[in-house]
């Protein structure tokens, strides 16, 4: 099975955005961190979805559009190979989690 | 009673006997030292600050003094003494007044953690607080300094000590440490502005320190509410220019000039967002002194009164 991806539990931190730029404080280890533009903007669409769990290329689609605005639906690997390294880095800093199987 | 009122032979028997009760802002030093430069250094910086009495409590017992040791009669030293500890190496024997000034900083960022504490220069206008934290040698004292003396009220050279519970500013007006060419430019710059000798070769060079103005230690019980994060560097012959700073960027600045925001955990990120939210925030390049000061007085001009 694909793997998911959503939301770490709101209870796992603490987030504030300011023009699209989110930092978070992680209760866990007590480290605050500047997300970065592509960062921020998963973070904002996971918020945006809370409890949703999806595969990577859903979220990827979720936070790209094409030049028309439209929702992105085709990537490379590399894409998605970067997209994942984002939701793995996301998810080893404590915003970013994977059900429970 | 002020510092001034007491004469200096009765201010020296106290430094050398029971202590000098110096309030700073919220705080009461009980200070102890038999050395004469830093008596007449007390004298001199905190000339305006209230002594109180010597049964008040005090938050912090420090002494500046010569170390017990054979080296006195031939290399004096100096050292820090906190609460019966010694909490650094010693200095070089001339360096008791920074020495002084360096472990009552050291004091409030290791141990007043029902502030947040910042690595910054405040000053006020209109009861909006700017806050300037920079790192060393980016030229914050030097601007904090010149603010001092045009019109802004100096709530802090080096130390933004913020209440989380009310997320205001808390004034601590000590003297101002300036460094190097910087002595010399606040001397031309504020004619007025009262000098310490200047310490020379410490480890930051030569230090010197302005006393405080007395409005500024008068207002040491009006704290001041955040308005204005502006991060300052002095680039040498470069025009003034004052840019916006994204917010996060300006909150990770904030994170990373906080002497004890790990201790304070979530409530810490919570106190700092609710600073960032209600702050104005820039990055101030300068290369002239009178400029920048003239583009901080039309920001803060520009910037609606408190209601």
């Amino acid at each position: 099975m694909a793997l998911t991806w959503g939301a770490a539990p709101p209870s796992h931190f603490d987030w504030r955005e300011w023009d699209g730029d989110i930092v978070v404080f992680v209760a866990a280890t007590g480290d605050t961190h500047e997300l970065g533009p592509e960062g921020s903007t998963l973070l904002g669409a996971m918020l945006g979805h809370p409890g949703a769990w999806h595969r990577a290329e859903v979220w990827l689609s979720m936070t790209t559009t094409e030049v028309d605005g439209s929702p992105a639906t085709d990537f490379t690997d590399g894409e998605l190979r970067a997209f994942e390294h984002l939701l793995a880095s996301l998810q080893r800093i404590g915003v970013v989690s994977q059900p429970a199987p | 009673m002020i510092v001034q009122d007491i004469p200096p032979a009765r201010l020296r028997q106290r430094l050398r006997g029971p202590g000098l009760k110096l309030r700073t802002g919220p705080l009461v030093n009980c200070i102890r030292s038999p050395l004469a430069a830093v008596a007449a250094g007390i004298a001199l910086n905190y000339a305006h600050h209230t002594v109180e009495a010597d049964e008040a409590f005090a938050d912090f017992h420090v002494g500046v003094e010569r170390p017990r040791s054979w080296r006195r009669w031939f290399d004096p030293q100096v050292v820090f003494r906190f609460d019966g500890a010694l909490p650094f190496n010693p200095l070089p024997g001339h360096q008791g007044l920074p020495l002084l000034e360096w472990g009552l900083n050291w004091c409030v960022y290791s141990h007043c953690h029902q502030y947040l504490t910042l690595h910054s220069a405040v000053v006020e206008s209109g009861g909006r607080a700017l806050i300037l934290p920079a790192p060393s040698g980016s030229g914050k004292s030097t601007l904090c300094a010149a603010l001092a003396f045009r019109g802004w009220r100096l709530l802090s050279d080096e130390l933004a000590v913020i209440d989380p519970a009310t997320g205001r500013v808390v004034p601590l007006p000590r003297p101002i440490s300036l460094k190097n060419k910087s002595i010399e430019v606040i001397g031309a710059f504020a004619p007025e502005a009262v000098f310490s000798p200047t310490v020379p070769d410490t480890v930051k060079g030569s230090v010197g320190h302005v006393r405080p103005p007395q409005d500024a230690v008068q207002r040491g019980g009006e704290s001041a509410l955040p308005r204005w994060i502006v991060l300052p560097r002095y680039v040498a012959g470069a025009p003034t220019t004052l840019q916006p700073l994204p917010r996060a960027r300006a909150f990770m600045t904030l994170v990373e000039h906080a002497f004890n925001y790990n201790v304070h955990g979530r409530d810490g990120f919570l106190a700092l967002a609710r600073l960032v939210d209600g702050c104005a925030c820039y990055s101030l390049s300068y290369g002239d002194l009178d400029d920048a000061v003239a583009v901080l007085r039309r920001l803060a001009d520009a910037t609606p009164a408190l209601s």
